[in-house]
């Protein structure tokens, strides 16, 4: 009797609640069951979704390998780098290149994470509904940024307007251009409608969405117009210009926040990222931020000369007071072509936005740049086989940490496509002399055709926006990759959409 | 949300609450629990059975023993009882009966003797008897029991062994039991001064072992179960227990590759390496406690350890269910075993120095005169030409060195190495009476290591109680505390360059340029790294014998352990305080380990069927909560780790978990007529790491043995004295990844906007850092279990009286569905999952050969042989896509395993491949040196390896790659001799060797001495290549040399005093041991004995060390 109880009692033990004897529940950690529940949650969620764009596999970084290393503006010289990076510069990249499989694998992270935002954020009560508006408009303006750089960069790719939540939803068909064209604009046009005007360093407001609409409908209608690759189905050019100049008068002319900033060199310096009025979307990678580097930049160094501590002129006709670029070692990784920096109008200020002259900390001046440095025994002389670029630089940067960014969208960009839509007309011309004026050309010729008046504004683009992540891009939808690169062999497969990573092909099942 | 947590907090607090009163409620039947003869029920089933089979019947079922004296009972008569149930004091009145013999139960006890005519004869004579008992060698046995039989009356012996009992009866006889010896019956036929002495039990099949959850007796194995007793190991002096077990056990593999490691620590596998992403390494438990992994047992007092049994096969391990598959290893440690009160001492002190000469840069002028060498075959300046180098190096020239007029030469070794002393006292009180027993060792440990500053001490406390508080109900509590601390002051580069002097001028540390970290005696002066771990622990059992058939085991254990490490990296001297301007750290653990048992056995005999039954339940919870802080940018280094709030820049973290098990156990044993016995063990886990969809498992296993030499027909043969097979089964699983894989979690950044920097959290967080983050963060609720599946056959024999026995066993293992990462498309937003895919199959023989080769009066001499052979195979690695691994043109389907990278590059070494065993090694081949080439580059050059160009294509190219190498050993042996003579000396051996196995030797390139024979234009060979400064070295079999080695171990030189010798002593030893006196090898690294992935370039040889030892008890 006294053992079956026993053994009652332990049957009892054993099997009664069983489960909640060997239940871990998460401790420390968020997850979707105790987040999104107040509007703090929903704004941390959303720049999470920001956040990799500061990634050195996005906008610190690898933005630069795909837009700029690969075009006529830069070049390798034959100097060791990465093996990645060096196959970017001679376009003989595969599609398991790091770059290649890093940028994709981001700009989805980031996808991922605003398709989180705009799950969860409509399900939180507590939340204003002003509030609710900006937040949506920003996760949907990040989702369309996205899709709108895969889709220039690879063509066809899939679309994922959830966030995968088991191993079998990770199959997933690649969706036509035409398709993720459509949800870009479809996102662009919510975003632009839920977001209100308000610049802030690091986050988009409704002037980008507007901006970003200026952009995408650009690059249709060039696109088809030059009967670029990919773009067969766009309707008409003209409809596309249209929709073009409507969304780029609105944000040329259509708010009071942003403007050219008279400062050509100014607008660079990073004490003035916050407060330039140029400056539509761009990161906020701050020197002084805590955690890796994603917080803080190092993207001087990658521009730099590699040097210890670089001194250039405080001023853009590189006399005056001195200051370094950076506090540390610079790693000369973004190689001007001198062929590119040769080719700027003689008396174009933007030229001296690549330096050609250092010096050392007490403003004597310490050497000139020559191509033939490249071979010379001095240590400091055989560095200087370049000029650099100066548009990244933080002369407070602290140890390797800068607070230098990524340009996304700035209000050059935006006028110049204004004018690209708009044609020979006098808006037109007014702000590519806008642009011009500001870097200390003259005017235009006026008379030009329509096409020539287009490939004025697309040579203008080429200088104004140089090593900013725009070179390739402009390139693919006017049709002139094969044309314009001649400084390396680019690969004829690859011209207009690099290839989709090789993980993707072999994972995507 | 929260209303959901409190309820789930106070579901918990219900169900503890209601273990707490089942456990009280088992406490509260036990008190009441009375068993007298009377009320005692035993099964009896004996038709025509001899006496002696109703004795052991009747003894296995009541744990009472017979005391009889075979000179007055036959054994051999024959008796009939049956009843399915009938008191025990029925039982003996029906023998009595059948037999005419006495039968009286005393407390323990039946005493038999012959029913004489005069039943109640009047006793004539009683006197005093006094007396001294002593074992066979003389010494005197305290805590014996002497009963005067047929009454309850006796005595026990004191301290020196003596006794005396008043008013004997002249005609009584006297029994003499003790544990652990046979027991004695003397007649007292009118003596008054007895003295006897008590030869040890027999030990050998009948031995008893720990299997898990209960014993058994070694005869009734069915499982493979390797033991081995403490004596055997603890003269050698280690930190850590595993280390000992190197040589000793076959089926255990134990890879020591550095043996300057003063906290000890090795490599640990049972049976092969049968995981990939999950733990390798056997399960430790101590007295019934689970440890963890084996690797890190330096808190184990290897003094208190009484024996160690490894648990091999499914059939054994299967009762540790989940964490079964990479076996299972079981320590039990000393509890007061002797009767009467000792004190003991033990003591052992070694120096070491290496076992070969350090091989290091002794000729400046040399090395300067191959590295000018190296740089001009580059087409550079000579390095040492009298000028500073592009960091601003100054190298003198080769002239200033041979002339004498460089100033400095320094030996670096002489700041980095010293003569390590290390030192062990065990000072320690066991005591026993027949009801309590106890057992107390304080212990100090202090280990050296070969470089300065680099030092552990630990400190340990056990205490260990056992009383027999009811006559049914046995407790014993364990408790103890062990107190370590860790100096670390590894990777001193003691072949520094020794032109640099060690202080400049003014007093401070030279740096040859800027970012020179190298100076290690700044490094050993300013750098601070140390660590401290403290681990209290307590156990409390119950033994309970409900009935004679029914036993009911509870058992508690808790465990706290803390750990503490920090460090500080000062900013001038190091690459990581320059960089960071000062950087401190600290680190802060805690771990609280619970785990409660409770079974019941249960045991019947029916006729020639014995049956015994154990179940139970049993339940796991290890909590750690942990915090990190660190600091950088500090104004000096003056305050260091010790306040790290004066660092500008801080992080910290925290961590918490708490994995839980909850089990239900249970194994069979079955046997008939001693001959055929069946074992069959399962377990019922159910674990919180895993998958709400696969939480619970069930793993069976069964074994079959069958004791040959039992029959006639093998008796008749007269050549063995034990003769069993044995087959089994099974299947066991492998947990051994960390927890929280299971659930969705979100990551954490910063992010800078509005003015402030804000803490940002969203779906996906980094699962591996690194240059290029992997993201994770999905859940995977299916996520389950590693199953091993195995099959064992064994034999069993012992020949000449025992002299020579042999047990041999084969096994096949095969692991599926191993816990590894899978890759998801980029597309998902996330790198990795874990799920269950893969299959890894061992497959070996162990055989193990002990014989007494001579047994004389004087001298004895016996040998131990072990031979272990395993052979390891990675059968699938899932699909191509998922597992993302590579093919080659050869076919080989290979990924890249684990991070260590060499050769100053990138590439990775090891390789999972499809058909071959884990860790094998991939790159290219090499053809001797180029003679005379082409030049057209610089790798086609004279003196430049010679590529082999696999597929033929005019190119080396990634795709010439192939395996190259194995470090997988085709078997390993050791050989064990032992030799004693009477008077006391005695000296064994141990010798241990790897054979077949590769080493990717990394030293080859780098060794001073083989640099030299390098190849010149004068000087042409096939096996080194030229100096040249700039060459980059790829992975080839260049590199991989046979790791095959035979090493003489161990020598121990032992002499033990007699008691007559030195009367104050009940036991003195004393003995000397060396480790490691010379190893046979043909490699190029100074010691063959690397890692499991076979990678070399160990920086020091191994060390050997000289012990002097003595173990004292009064």
């Amino acid at each position: 009797m006294r053992n079956k109880i026993v053994i009652l009692i332990l049957g009892i033990v054993l099997f009664s609640s069983c489960e909640s004897w060997v239940e871990e529940n998460p401790y420390g950690v968020y997850s979707n069951d105790n987040f999104f529940e107040s509007a703090d949650d929903a704004l941390s969620a959303l720049l999470y979704a920001y956040d990799p764009l500061n990634y050195i596999e996005y906008g610190s970084r690898f933005i630069f390998d795909i837009a700029d290393a690969t075009t006529d503006q830069m070049i390798t010289y034959g100097k060791g780098e990465q093996a990645y990076r060096i196959e970017m510069f001679n376009w003989t990249f595969t599609s398991s290149n790091t770059v290649i499989s890093g940028f994709f694998k981001y700009c989805y992270l980031s996808i991922a994470r605003s398709n989180s935002v705009l799950e969860n954020i409509p399900k939180i009560e507590s939340i204003q509904n002003g509030v609710r508006d900006q937040y949506m408009g920003e996760a949907y303006f990040l989702r369309a940024f996205n899709y709108f750089y895969l889709v220039r960069t690879y063509g066809e790719v899939p679309v994922r307007t959830k966030v995968v939540a088991d191993i079998n939803d990770v199959k997933v068909d690649f969706s036509s251009i035409e398709e993720v064209y459509a949800l870009i604009i479809e996102d662009l046009e919510k975003a632009a409608d839920l977001m209100s005007v308000r610049k802030q360093q690091g986050r988009a407001d409704r002037v980008a969405a507007q901006a970003l609409l200026t952009k995408v409908y650009a690059t249709l209608a060039s696109s088809k117009m030059t009967g670029a690759e990919g773009y067969d189905w766009v309707a008409d050019y003209e409809t596309m210009y249209a929709e073009a100049k409507k969304y780029g008068q609105l944000v040329v002319e259509g708010q009071g926040d942003y403007r050219l900033d008279p400062d050509l060199l100014g607008l660079y310096e990073v004490d003035n990222h916050e407060t330039s009025p140029e400056h539509i979307f761009m990161l906020s990678q701050k020197r002084f931020l805590s955690g890796e580097e994603g917080n803080f930049s190092q993207m001087p160094q990658m521009f730099v000369i590699s040097l210890p501590k670089v001194y250039v002129s405080s001023e853009l006709d590189m006399v005056g007071n001195v200051y370094p670029m950076v506090n540390n070692q610079s790693w000369a990784v973004f190689r001007t072509d001198s062929t590119f920096y040769k080719s700027y109008a003689e008396n174009d200020k933007r030229q001296d936005l690549f330096v050609s002259k250092i010096y050392d900390a007490n403003g004597s001046l310490l050497a000139e740049y020559h191509p033939s440095n490249i071979d010379s025994e001095d240590q400091i002389l055989s560095a200087f086989y370049y000029p650099f670029c100066r548009k990244y630089s933080d002369p407070e940067s602290d140890g390797t940490k800068t607070s230098a960014n990524p340009y996304f969208i700035r209000f050059a960009d935006v006028a110049l496509l204004y004018a690209e839509a708009c044609g020979n007309t006098e808006e037109g011309y007014h702000w590519v002399n806008q642009v011009r004026s500001r870097a200390g050309l003259d005017e235009l010729d006026t008379g030009l055709s329509l096409d020539d008046f287009r490939k004025a504004v697309w040579n203008e683009r080429k200088y104004e926006l140089a090593f900013e992540g725009h070179r390739l891009y402009d390139l693919r939808r006017t049709n002139r990759v094969v044309e314009e690169i001649t400084n390396k062999t680019v690969d004829a497969n690859y011209a207009n959409f690099f290839p989709i990573p090789q993980r993707e092909t072999d994972l995507n099942q | 949300m929260r209303d959901s947590l409190f309820w789930r907090k106070l579901s918990k607090l219900v169900l503890i609450m209601k273990f707490t009163t089942l456990l009280m409620l088992l406490f509260a039947v036990q008190l009441s629990a009375n068993v007298y003869s009377q009320q005692t029920r035993l099964k009896v089933d004996f038709n025509q059975a001899t006496l002696k089979e109703v004795i052991e019947k009747i003894e296995t079922q009541t744990n009472l023993t017979f005391f009889y004296s075979s000179d007055v009972l036959n054994i051999n008569q024959t008796v009939t009882l049956t009843s399915k149930s009938m008191s025990l004091e029925d039982v003996l009145l029906l023998i009595s009966s059948q037999t005419g013999l006495s039968l009286t139960v005393d407390q323990d006890h039946i005493l038999v003797k012959k029913e004489e005519a005069g039943k109640s004869m009047m006793v004539q004579q009683v006197g005093k008897v006094s007396g001294q008992v002593t074992d066979a060698s003389g010494q005197p046995l305290p805590g014996v029991t002497i009963v005067i039989e047929g009454t309850t009356k006796g005595a026990i012996t004191d301290t020196e062994g003596n006794f005396s009992l008043n008013d004997v009866p002249s005609k009584a006889h006297l029994l003499f039991s003790f544990v652990g010896m046979e027991s004695q019956r003397v007649a007292v036929s009118g003596k008054t001064s007895i003295n006897v002495v008590l030869e040890e039990e027999a030990i050998g099949i009948e031995e008893v072992i720990a299997v898990g959850y209960g014993t058994m007796k070694k005869s009734d194995l069915t499982g493979s179960v390797a033991s081995i007793k403490a004596d055997d190991i603890k003269v050698t002096p280690s930190g850590s227990v595993e280390k000992l077990l190197q040589g000793k056990i076959a089926g255990v593999q134990i890879i020591n590759p550095s043996d300057d490691n003063p906290q000890g620590g090795a490599t640990v596998r049972v049976r092969g390496a049968s995981s990939i992403n999950g733990s390798k390494a056997p399960l430790v438990v101590v007295d019934g406690f689970p440890m963890g992994d084996a690797g890190s047992l330096n808190m184990i007092n290897p003094n208190n350890i009484a024996s160690i049994e490894v648990l091999k096969d499914a059939s054994a391990t299967a009762i540790y269910g989940s964490k079964g598959a990479n076996g299972v290893i079981l320590v039990s440690t000393k509890r007061g075993r002797v009767g009467g009160t000792n004190v003991f001492f033990n003591t052992k002190t070694s120096i070491s120095q290496f076992s070969d000469e350090l091989d290091y840069w002794k000729d400046p002028v040399k090395m300067a005169k191959l590295e000018n060498e190296a740089f001009i075959n580059q087409g550079l300046e000579p390095l040492y030409r009298g000028a500073r180098n592009t960091l601003g190096i100054y190298y003198p020239s080769v002239e200033q060195l041979e002339s004498g007029a460089w100033p400095y030469y320094t030996d670096w070794t002489d700041y980095v190495f010293r003569t390590p002393l290390n030192q062990e006292y065990n000072v320690g009180v066991e005591s026993s009476n027949d009801k309590t027993s106890f057992f107390l060792n304080v212990g100090y440990y202090q280990g050296e290591g070969m470089q300065v500053k680099d030092d552990y001490n630990k400190f340990s406390a056990d205490v260990v109680v056992e009383h027999q508080l009811l006559d049914n109900l046995k407790v014993q509590t364990k408790f103890g505390m062990v107190s370590g601390n860790r100096n670390r002051n590894g990777g001193l580069n003691y072949g520094r360059n020794p032109i640099f002097p060690v202080y400049t001028g003014d007093g401070s540390y030279f740096k040859s340029y800027s970012k020179d970290y190298g100076n290690v005696v700044a490094l050993l002066n300013e750098r601070t790294s140390y660590n401290k771990t403290k681990e209290q622990f307590a156990q409390l059992k119950f033994d309970w014998e409900i009935s004679r058939k029914f036993r009911h085991t509870t058992q508690l254990n808790y465990r706290h352990v803390s750990y503490m490490a920090t460090s500080f990296y000062p900013i001038i001297y190091t690459e990581e305080g320059d960089q960071n301007h000062g950087r401190g750290t600290l680190t802060m653990t805690t771990n609280d380990a619970v785990v409660g048992d409770t079974y019941l056995t249960y045991e019947e005999a029916i006729g020639k069927h014995n049956f015994s039954v154990m179940a139970g339940v049993s339940y796991e919870n290890d909590t750690y909560r942990s915090s990190f802080l660190e600091s950088r940018e500090f104004t000096n280094d003056i305050l260091r780790e010790e306040n790290l709030s004066a660092g500008s820049i801080k992080y910290l973290g925290n961590g918490y978990g708490s994995p839980k098990l909850l089990s239900g156990i249970n194994r069979i044993n079955y046997s008939y007529n001693n001959k055929y016995l069946f074992t069959f063990t399962s377990r019922l886990d159910g674990s919180s790491k895993f998958g709400e969809n696969h939480r619970w498992a069930y793993f069976p296993s069964g074994a079959f043995s069958w004791r040959a030499s039992e029959e006639d027909m093998i008796k008749a043969l007269g050549v063995f004295d034990n003769l069993k097979f044995r087959a089994s089964y099974g299947i066991s699983g492998n947990q051994g990844i960390p927890s929280g894989l299971t659930y969705e979690r979100f990551g954490e950044s910063y992010y800078y906007t509005d003015g402030e920097e804000k803490i940002i959290n969203g779906i996906g967080y980094i699962a591996s850092r690194g240059r290029f983050a992997e993201w994770g963060g999905i859940a995977n609720k299916s996520l389950g279990w590693e199953q091993t599946a195995q099959a064992n056959l064994g034999v069993d024999m012992s020949f000449f009286n025992q002299r020579l026995n042999v047990v041999m066993d084969v096994y096949s293992k095969k692991t599926t569905d191993l816990l590894r990462k899978k890759f998801l498309p980029p597309n998902t937003g996330f790198d990795e999952i874990w799920i269950n895919d893969g299959e890894v199959q061992n497959k070996g023989i162990e055989l193990s050969l002990s014989g007494d080769i001579i047994r004389g009066k004087d001298f004895n001499f016996s040998a131990d042989l072990i031979f272990y052979k395993n052979k390891n195979k990675v059968v699938n690695i899932g699909t191509k896509e998922g597992a993302g691994y590579n093919v080659d043109e050869y076919g080989n389907q290979y990924t890249f395993y684990g991070s260590r990278r060499v050769l100053g590059t990138d590439q990775v070494v090891n390789v999972l491949a499809i058909g071959k065993p884990i860790n094998v090694f991939y790159g290219y081949k090499v053809d001797g040196i180029i003679q005379d080439g082409t030049k057209e580059s610089e790798l086609l050059q004279p003196g430049e390896y010679n590529y082999v160009d696999l597929n033929n294509d005019g190119e080396i190219t990634s795709a010439d790659r192939t395996i190259i190498g194995d470090p997988n050993p085709d078997f390993t042996g050791s050989v064990n001799l032992n030799l004693s003579h009477k008077s006391g000396l005695s000296l064994s051996m141990m010798f241990y060797g790897v054979y077949g196995n590769d080493i990717f030797s990394l030293r080859k390139l780098t060794t001073p001495r083989l640099v030299e024979g390098r190849w010149t234009p004068t000087n042409p060979n096939n096996d080194r290549p030229s100096l040249r400064s700039g060459r980059q070295y790829k992975i080839s079999d260049w590199f991989v040399e046979d790791g095959s080695f035979l090493r003489l171990q161990n020598v121990t030189l032992g002499y033990d005093f007699k008691r007559n010798f030195l009367g104050f002593f009940k036991e003195a030893k004393i003995y000397t041991n060396a480790t490691n006196l010379f190893t046979i090898s043909n490699t190029s690294e100074y010691d063959p004995e690397v890692g499991e992935n076979g990678i070399g370039g160990n920086p020091y040889p191994r060390v050997s060390a000289f012990t002097l030892g003595i173990n004292a008890k009064f």
